[in-house]
């Protein structure tokens, strides 16, 4: 996709994610040079901090790569950035698995592509309608920042020490 | 005298509530009025659809960072008059 309608499409939706952010007391950082977003999070049960990180390289063709990283944000992906996964009520499976990747359409590190476990949702291009079901469905950033929090409240520790 | 059903002149009737509902692609909420005894799941697919929603499994959650049931009436979630609501995804990963 060519930067000027990457651009574009970040622009049109990052002021809602602003807004939603400040409805739930976050924060989110945006470094429009190098494409990326992030937020902290504090789990509930613990009160650790998390630091999710978005890139969006090739939005909105593709979508968005999440994932952790250190408080510092100089590493990201492993284990031990990760919450521990917990289902949510009524057993809505969590979107974290036992493994460093958050396991849901509108991540592109989630495909079969890009190492990740999902061969079977059509490839990276075919996100905005990828998953049957029940699977969740987020197609704009502060959708995606929702789903993302809401699974995360349910989180309790970390994947690895 | 009004009786127990009756419609004020300035609010709600006595058997419907009337929310603000936030949804995270929109920077402007929008305000609903429902019956208390509607399905979240009917009320948050009304939501959906007026937000530009398509597909997906809504429901909302409330001040207190609940997710609502969709299962549930409005008034078995615990949804008053004047509440607000945002208006989230309640599938789950793989």
């Amino acid at each position: 996709m060519i930067p000027e309608l990457m651009a574009a499409c970040i622009g049109h939706e990052l002021p809602a994610a602003r807004e939603w952010a400040n409805r739930h007391g976050l924060r989110l950082g945006w470094d429009e040079l190098a494409m990326t977003l992030y937020m902290e999070l504090r789990q509930p049960k613990t009160g650790e901090v998390f630091v999710l990180r978005g890139t969006f390289e090739g939005y909105k063709s593709v979508p968005p790569a999440w994932t952790f990283c250190d408080l510092s944000r100089s590493d990201c992906g492993q284990p031990k950035y990760f919450p521990r996964p917990e289902n949510g009520p009524g057993g809505v499976s969590s979107i974290f698995l036992p493994t460093p990747v958050i396991c849901a359409p509108f991540n592109l590190l989630a495909y079969a592509e890009h190492q990740g476990p999902h061969g079977d949702w059509g490839g990276p291009t075919k996100w905005l309608s990828a998953g049957q079901g029940n699977i969740v469905r987020a197609t704009t950033i502060a959708d995606m920042l929702q789903t993302i929090r809401s699974h995360f409240q349910y989180t309790a520790g970390r994947m690895s020490p | 005298m009004l009786g127990k059903n009756s419609t004020s002149e300035h609010g709600p009737k006595d058997h419907e509530l009337t929310v603000t509902v936030f949804a995270p692609r929109s920077v402007d909420p929008k305000v609903f009025t429902w019956a208390k005894t509607l399905k979240v799941a009917d009320a948050a697919d009304e939501a959906a659809r007026a937000f530009g929603y398509e597909a997906g499994t809504p429901t909302f959650q409330n001040e207190e960072n609940e997710v609502l049931d969709r299962n549930k009436p409005l008034v078995a979630a615990k949804v008053k008059d004047g509440d607000t609501l945002e208006l989230v995804d309640n599938g789950g990963g793989v």
